[in-house]
């Protein structure tokens, strides 16, 4: 009796060890990922910059030529000189990083930095600027715009569309004969397709609104569609969770005071299936805004340098941008990449933290 | 033998009606008058079929996906089991009460509210208000929560939400209220306050209770029915019924020698 006791005991303890250690590697998992991105990132957060004159001749290969050109077309510059941004080259020499740099290079460098025309500054240009070939010039703008407009399309498609389908599933739909197997092959389907790879949507966007409806390539409509089609499924699964999760009891009392079927669902359980639902769909539209494959389908793969200010422009997102960027050779690249998903990192924790409180607010308000 | 008469005309008049779950079949061709204004306890071991019967005078077997209904029933004449009643009025003349009380997770109010609010039974706030004070009174539970009608309602003592949802029936101002083990979950305390309350009801509503409690059944009802496998074996007066059982088995139910 005490042995077997013991050997229970000494059990527990061996499977409690084993959820720690569990727990100890994904964290540490999530550590490595989250710190050596942060790592490559933060350096993408400032950029260098350097006072030149009006007159001055400098190597292009220092400061952004496209910026001294627009300098030095100003006829009323101050003082004679003007702030313009270091090249991705010099920046990442300043920053100590592995760059060669001609021993005349060197020279001027630090001629500037004697005389304190070199200063170091958070990099604005990361956040406020569409993409660029040259990396001291890229900016998230276009993929930002892109993935919000697109975003906002997917949710106000799927959303109402998925709650209205798992309503209809839930509530409403024949559970009976002829009607009832069509039920549940409905069902089956779209639990399929919740694990659909995410690529064959951008195939079926592709087939049907871009070359069955015409719509052009790479715009931000086709995006949004083809992100509603991947949350569809998402939404439909968690929000018949959630529905179904609504005791049957708390139904059976209102149909018992006569509520209608119509009543019972729109006072009573969907309500209370409302934060489920919400979590559902939050998770939805986190999957959406991460997501690459089908967009590069749809031929959003372009470089872009404009943002799209409709649903008809072009359009890139952000994971797409990341994918762009992370193409790039220069260490300039890889760091703006970094900082490119920890903006992608941000916007998820907010959506999620967005999420966590309407909940919590929904949860305690019943 | 068995007897379905009544003195009175019935409130339901039930003839050979079966249920069936499926292929099995719950309820055979059972023949039973249930009178006005008195209780109606239906008794019989787990199974019988007691509560599918409860289930079919509000139409409640319609939301179980592969039930079916045969036979007739007619509420003061009129035919329920038709296409030509709406399930959805004849549920604001039928209330319920199940076993273990399940509040709405609103308030106290609100809970009660629920049904006017539904069948627009009140047109303004004070009208509204006195319906819920009414209910909650003739429930017996407005003493207790008359000062926290906004608290909600599933913070109340198991015997209170049972006297709540049965405010909550009260307040749609049905003509039957029918209770399946309404004092199973509660502690003999609370299940003297509610079989008093049941006596006090009994006045206004016909009141249709299933038991697993001989010796409740024998207290509150006026008349008894006994069901065992699916079949109306005995149903009678309930004074009759427990003292001179007609039938073996409502013998052998009574005295405890099964169920």
């Amino acid at each position: 009796m005490s042995r077997a006791l013991a050997r229970r005991k000494r059990a527990e303890a061996r499977f409690r060890l084993m959820g720690r250690a569990a727990i100890a590697f994904a964290l540490l998992a999530l550590v490595w990922v989250i710190g050596s991105v942060l790592v490559m990132g933060a350096g993408a957060l400032t950029h260098h910059r350097v006072e030149v004159s009006a007159m001055e001749l400098v190597d292009p290969a220092l400061v952004s030529a496209s910026d001294l050109g627009a300098q030095q077309r100003r006829s009323d510059f101050q003082d004679g000189t003007q702030s313009v941004l270091a090249t991705a080259r010099l920046d990442q020499y300043l920053k100590g990083r592995d760059v060669v740099l001609s021993a005349e290079q060197v020279a001027t460098v630090e001629r500037w930095r004697e005389q304190g025309r070199i200063s170091r500054g958070f990099n604005t240009t990361l956040f406020t600027r569409p993409d660029s070939r040259d990396a001291e010039r890229a900016g998230l703008k276009t993929a930002l715009f892109g993935s919000l407009i697109m975003l906002a399309l997917a949710a106000a498609l799927a959303l109402p569309l998925g709650i209205a389908t798992a309503v209809y599933l839930d509530s409403f739909a024949p559970r009976r004969g002829w009607g009832g197997r069509l039920t549940r092959a409905l069902e089956v389907n779209i639990n399929n397709l919740a694990a659909v790879p995410s690529i064959v949507f951008g195939l079926l966007g592709l087939a049907v609104f871009i070359n069955l409806v015409g719509l052009a390539r790479s715009i931000a409509l086709v995006g949004g569609l083809v992100l509603a089609l991947r949350m569809f499924p998402t939404i439909v699964i968690a929000s018949r969770a959630a529905l179904e999760s609504v005791p049957p009891r708390i139904t059976d009392g209102a149909l018992c005071l006569g509520a209608s079927p119509v009543q019972v669902v729109f006072g009573t359980k969907l309500p209370m299936a409302g934060p489920g639902i919400l979590t559902g769909s939050i998770l939805g539209l986190a999957q959406a805004l991460g997501e690459t494959a089908p967009l590069l389908l749809i031929g959003m793969i372009a470089f872009m340098t404009e943002a799209p200010a409709g649903l008809t422009d072009p359009a890139t997102s952000l994971p797409v941008q990341v994918f762009l960027w992370s193409d790039g050779a220069e260490t300039a690249w890889s760091e703006r990449t970094a900082a490119a998903i920890l903006v992608l990192l941000g916007l998820l924790l907010l959506i999620n933290g967005a999420a966590t409180a309407l909940r919590a607010r929904l949860d305690h308000r019943r | 033998m068995t007897n379905h008469s009544l003195e009175r005309e019935p409130k339901f008049r039930c003839r050979s009606v079966s249920v069936h779950y499926g292929s099995f079949q719950a309820l055979h061709d059972v023949d039973i008058d249930i009178m006005d204004r008195g209780v109606t306890a239906l008794i019989g071991p787990s199974g019988c079929g007691k509560s599918t019967l409860l289930r079919v005078f509000n139409r409640m077997n319609d939301t179980i996906a592969n039930a079916r209904v045969t036979g007739s029933v007619t509420m003061d004449g009129q035919d329920i089991l038709g296409g030509d009643i709406d399930p959805v009025s004849l549920r604001a003349r039928v209330g319920m009460v199940f076993q273990t009380p399940v509040p709405f997770p609103k308030s106290i109010y609100d809970n009660v509210a629920y049904g006017p609010r539904l069948h627009g039974l009140a047109r303004t706030r004070a009208e509204l208000d006195a319906v819920v004070e009414n209910s909650l009174r003739r429930a017996g539970l407005w003493d207790e929560v008359s000062d926290r009608l906004s608290m909600p309602g599933t913070g109340l003592s198991g015997g209170q939400q049972q006297r709540l949802v049965l405010a909550r029936a009260i307040a749609v101002d049905p003509e039957v209220i029918l209770m399946d083990e309404p004092a199973s979950s509660l502690d003999p305390i609370a299940t003297a306050r509610l079989e008093a309350l049941i006596e006090a009801l009994k006045a206004r509503y016909c009141i249709i209770i299933v038991t697993h409690s001989m010796a409740q059944a024998a207290r509150i009802s006026d008349r008894t029915a006994f069901l065992h496998q699916g079949r109306l074996i005995e149903y009678d007066a309930t004074e009759r019924l427990f003292t001179n059982p007609g039938d073996v088995r409502t013998q052998d139910y009574i005295t405890g020698r099964f169920g």
